[in-house]
């Protein structure tokens, strides 16, 4: 059983200066699974949805999405930011931070109509947060941020989830939760793609895995991808060199490609 | 000549005092910019703006305490509410949810203001003494006398003396500060310490620029610096020059144009060394960065080029010429006549009428490049998921930045290797 | 009448800067705002030179354009000389301050503009240059050029409302939801160079930036609320320009000084009321 194509990256290169945080990374991801990804800190993992979503530009290579321009169906992709990027002390109630995934179908312009309000509030409740709204954002525990955010990508309405570390900072019985939801959501024909950094649950979570470290070291089904080898590949000190040519090329101002 | 004439009239024996206040405001720049290289190295270009702003309360009580212009009470008002000021900006910072920026702002214009409001309080309250006090905001070295210039020397001094002891600790803590509170240095006591030099400096700076332009004396003279090497040691003595030589032609260019303010001009000045060393500067400088650029595309286009005459020479055919190379259409003819000639400069190649032979030299150079390309196509192929048919245009970008060290080591982990992913022999 | 012109002028100026500090206060931005208004000093004085008159359309010119030039400075500085932010901001205003001063101290006495003013505004005599409008009302020159901008910021913020919120809580998302973030960007810094150069003119570099910071900190201390901490914003910055100004004719002291001071001390009031509840909360919760 493969099911078709849903993301596709092709020799996908981003450079921040000079030091390449993603090289000539080749994937495609099955649509309708749960997909993690994988890699040690600094491999890329953020820099790849990133590229996905169209918040970095690659420097060269392209992603396609549904096998378009991100720009044709971005109302179908939600993405999920690190947490740890937001500043949490920002003047906001939590239904202030869902409505903002139905921005994108209103614009920015136009006001929210009641059928907004009952996305909004059904996204609330199958995170659990209903019980919040009113809630400023800077009284929230991690677990309880994470699934604002969980809520607000829902609130979106894609098919599509991009996740930066959702599981970050939450305690166990918010992780199973999460993970049930997401599981449900697989099932109604979503697809979700997870950066995730626990190599425990990551057999139990994940139907296909990318692992990476600046470059892509392996992307498939998780019981093929899932071997000692690759791990130790993955997280191992073997990958040093290519930190260290990366090093180089950023002191020696050389091109990433000389064309 | 009326320039000259200027000049020899600024240091003649007559304008003794003149002399004396211009080589005390260069001592003074000299002071901030060596510990300005600190500020600089720490990130703090801000704070030092917020110190400065900050010391004016602090002169304007010192008067109204006092009565008289004693550069010793100014001097002690400074530091106090220079160092109150940092205070505030950490203990809020800590203490609530505003942003680092935010504070600074604040703080820096409450001071301000709460000094503007005293200095109109002295003005309107019409004592004799208070002529002057507003040289403060932009500085006039004129109005020193000799013993302000006294005074303000010695603490300049005893402040690089300061340095020059605690190099190693200051240094550190610049560097990384983690680091060398894990190796047990006193961070807090060092960072203490630095603080209240940094606000000894600005108290005895503002008075040759003033308060307004004070942080560009920490900040300028530094960055310039650092363009110019990369050794903390010789960063404070370009950056304490470049400080005194502003301070000595911004004290003349001030007095050449008669009220014009000091501060500015010194700023001016500072600013124009700043920029040569950001332009000039010999490794880190804009043109160097170009120059080193441009050689990079000539090592990359040496080195292809030489690869291309070995791979047709060990092919059989075992010379090839000028105009076959032009022909395979890979370069631009302009290009690769140019490239030849170099080549043929550093004994690479030889050029006999269109042919074109390698020399050992050129031999070994070329089996270099493509050892470093194979083995860069094993490393890949067996570490990372990539295309066959993306391995070599990968290869043929890399194989110019590997170092003698990191090929060693590639070598090393691939445990030398005799065949590449296309089973091509690697040549050792 | 005198009083009220120079509150009224001073409340327009707090109103602009409590709505563009605001954002500048959650985008972290607020030095950058410190920046903008010493480097627009050499503009406005070539300006006044060479229009010879305080009109505000070339000067407001003059002022764009320096502005203009201070950010494409530090832009070089950091992207193409790599040098550090902090380093490249403090470089850039410092060196266009000190040429606007120089400029001023040559040839202000043609441009009546001189350098203590450019620091502490000239509010005390904005009465000098009354308009009349509708009505016979007279209103000071001044005051009118704020309160249109002032009204163009509140509509643009009604408009953009949305948009800045988004942009300034969280910008990946928006960039991911298509939303051209520097779009935005743009539209806040317009906003703040355009407040800055009319507040300029009437109090002084150093208190549009107490404005620029204080009162939307004080609010953001006191609300968590965008929009509340906007308009509280605005009522604390009137409060201040109120309390600042008769202090200021008490203590016969500068009125740019004197609101900066206030400013200061309600800052400290409502920081410290605000970290002992806090901290009598967390007491309790524990
Ligand atoms: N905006 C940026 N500017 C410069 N460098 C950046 C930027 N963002 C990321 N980097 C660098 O790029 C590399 C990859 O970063 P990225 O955030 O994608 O890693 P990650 O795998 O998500 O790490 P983590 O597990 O810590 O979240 C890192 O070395 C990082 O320092
Ligand atoms: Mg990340």
């Amino acid at each position: 059983m493969s099911n078709p194509t849903i993301v596709e990256a092709h020799n996908l290169t981003v450079v921040y200066g000079r030091k390449p945080a993603l090289w000539n990374v080749d994937f495609e991801l099955p649509e309708k699974q749960v997909i993690g990804i994988m890699g040690p800190n600094g491999s890329g993992k953020s820099t790849l949805l990133k590229s996905i979503m169209g918040v970095v530009e690659p420097t060269s290579g392209f992603t396609k999405v549904y096998d378009q321009e991100l720009s044709e169906v971005r109302d179908r992709v939600s993405y999920v930011p690190q947490r740890q990027d937001i500043d949490w002390d920002f003047p906001a109630s939590v239904w202030d931070i869902v409505s903002m995934g139905r921005f994108q179908k209103r614009g920015l312009f136009k006001k929210l109509t009641a059928e907004d309000k009952d996305i909004i509030t059904e996204s609330l409740e199958k995170v659990n947060m209903l019980g919040f709204s009113k809630r400023q954002i800077s009284q929230l525990s991690g677990g309880q941020q994470q699934r604002v955010f969980l809520a607000r990508a829902i609130a979106q309405q894609g098919d599509l989830f991009l996740m930066d570390e959702p599981f970050a900072g939450v305690d166990i019985a918010t992780e199973e939760m999460i993970i049930s939801l997401l599981k449900e959501m697989k099932t109604a024909g979503k697809t979700l793609v997870i950066v995730h950094h626990d190599l425990h649950t990551a057999q139990s979570y994940f139907d296909h895995l990318v692992l990476l470290n600046t470059r892509l070291v392996a992307s498939g089904p998780t019981q093929d991808v899932f071997t000692d080898q690759i791990l130790t590949d993955t997280y191992g000190g073997k990958l040093t060199t290519i930190a260290k040519i990366s090093q180089e090329l950023e002191n020696k101002e050389f091109p990433i490609r000389y064309k | 000549m009326e320039l000259w004439e200027h000049i020899t009239t600024f240091f003649s024996a007559e304008n003794y005092t003149l002399f004396i206040v211009s080589i005390g405001s260069g001592i003074l720049c000299l002071a901030a910019g060596a510990v300005g290289t600190f500020t600089y190295l720490r990130k703090r270009a801000l704070i030092g703006d917020v110190i400065s702003h900050s010391v004016l309360p602090g002169i304007a009580i010192a008067f109204m305490l006092t009565g008289v212009k004693n550069p010793l009470y100014f001097l002690l008002g400074a530091v106090v509410s220079g160092l109150i000021s940092i205070w505030i900006v950490d203990y809020v910072q800590a203490k609530s949810k505003l942003k680092l920026d935010t504070i600074l702002a604040l703080t820096l214009s409450v001071f301000f203001g709460v000094g503007v409001v005293l200095l109109t309080k002295i003005q309107h309250g019409g004592n004799a003494a208070q002529s002057g006090l507003d040289s403060f905001l932009f500085g006039k070295a004129a109005s020193m006398n000799l013993l302000d210039v006294k005074l303000f020397s010695i603490i300049a001094l005893v402040n690089v003396a300061c340095i020059a002891v605690f190099l190693r600790s200051f240094s550190l803590i610049s560097f990384d500060e983690s680091y060398a509170k894990g190796i047990g240095f006193n961070v807090k006591l060092l960072k203490g310490f630095l603080a209240l030099l940094t606000v000894m400096t600005v108290a005895i700076g503002v008075q040759a620029v003033g308060v307004v332009l004070m942080a560009a004396l920490l900040i300028t003279p530094a960055a310039g610096a650092r363009y110019l090497t990369n050794s903390i040691p010789r960063m404070l003595v370009i950056s304490g020059s470049f400080g005194f030589a502003s301070g000595l032609i911004g004290v003349f260019i001030s007095y050449s144009g008669a009220g014009m303010p000091t501060g500015p001009w010194i700023v001016i000045v500072l600013s124009a060394f700043a920029l040569v060393a950001i332009l000039f500067g010999k490794k880190r400088g804009v043109f160097a960065r170009r120059r080193v650029k441009k050689n990079n595309h000539i090592k990359i286009n040496n080195e292809n080029v030489l690869k291309d005459i070995y791979k047709v020479g060990s092919q059989g055919t075992k010379t090839i010429t000028i105009n076959e190379l032009i022909k395979k259409e890979k370069y631009p003819p302009k290009l690769l006549i140019s490239t030849l000639k170099r080549l043929e400069k550093i004994d690479h190649v030889g050029l006999v009428r269109g042919m074109i032979i390698l020399s050992d030299k050129g031999r070994l150079a070329a089996r270099e490049v493509i050892r470093k390309h194979r083995l860069w196509e094993i490393y890949l192929s067996k570490y990372f998921q990539l295309d066959a048919d993306h391995l070599h245009d990968d290869a043929e970008g890399i194989e110019h930045v590997i170092t003698p060290e990191i090929e060693i080591e590639l070598i090393k982990l691939l445990e030398r290797p005799e065949k590449d992913p296309h089973q091509s022999e690697i040549p050792y | 009448m005198n009083d009220f012109y120079i509150i009224f002028t001073a409340s327009l100026v707090a109103i602009n800067c409590a709505l563009m500090g605001s954002f500048l206060v959650m985008r972290r931005m607020v030095m950058i705002g410190d920046a903008i208004s010493h480097a627009v000093l050499p503009g406005i004085f070539v300006a006044y030179y060479v229009s010879g008159s305080t009109a505000s359309i070339p000067v407001l010119i003059g002022a764009a354009l320096s502005g203009i030039l201070a950010t494409l400075m530090i832009e070089w500085l950091t992207a193409k000389a790599r040098l550090q932010s902090d380093a490249a901001i403090g470089i850039a205003y410092t060196l266009l301050f000190a040429i606007g001063i120089v400029l001023i101290s040559k040839f202000g006495a043609n441009a009546d503009l001189d350098q203590q003013c450019v620091l502490y505004g000239e509010i005390e005599y904005v009465s000098l240059w009354l308009q009349p409008i509708v009505g016979g009302l007279l209103l000071p020159q001044q005051a009118i050029i704020l309160a249109i901008v002032c009204m163009v910021l509140i509509i643009a913020i009604a408009i953009g409302y949305r948009g800045l919120f988004l942009t300034t809580f969280d910008p990946n998302f928006a960039l991911s939801t298509g939303v051209a973030v520097t779009f935005w960007h743009y539209f806040l810094m317009s906003g703040v160079s355009l407040t800055t150069v009319v507040s300029f003119e009437s109090v002084g570099a150093i208190l549009v930036i107490a404005f620029l910071s204080g009162p939307p900190a004080i609010a953001y201390l006191l609300t968590e609320d965008l929009k509340k901490m906007l308009i509280l914003g605005c009522l604390i910055g009137i409060s201040c320009s109120i309390g600042g100004y008769y202090a200021a004719k008490w203590l016969n002291v500068s009125v740019s000084g004197s609101i900066s001071t206030v400013i200061g001390i309600l800052f400290l009031i409502t920081f410290v009321i605000t970290s002992v509840q806090k901290s009598k909360l967390d007491v309790i919760t524990s």
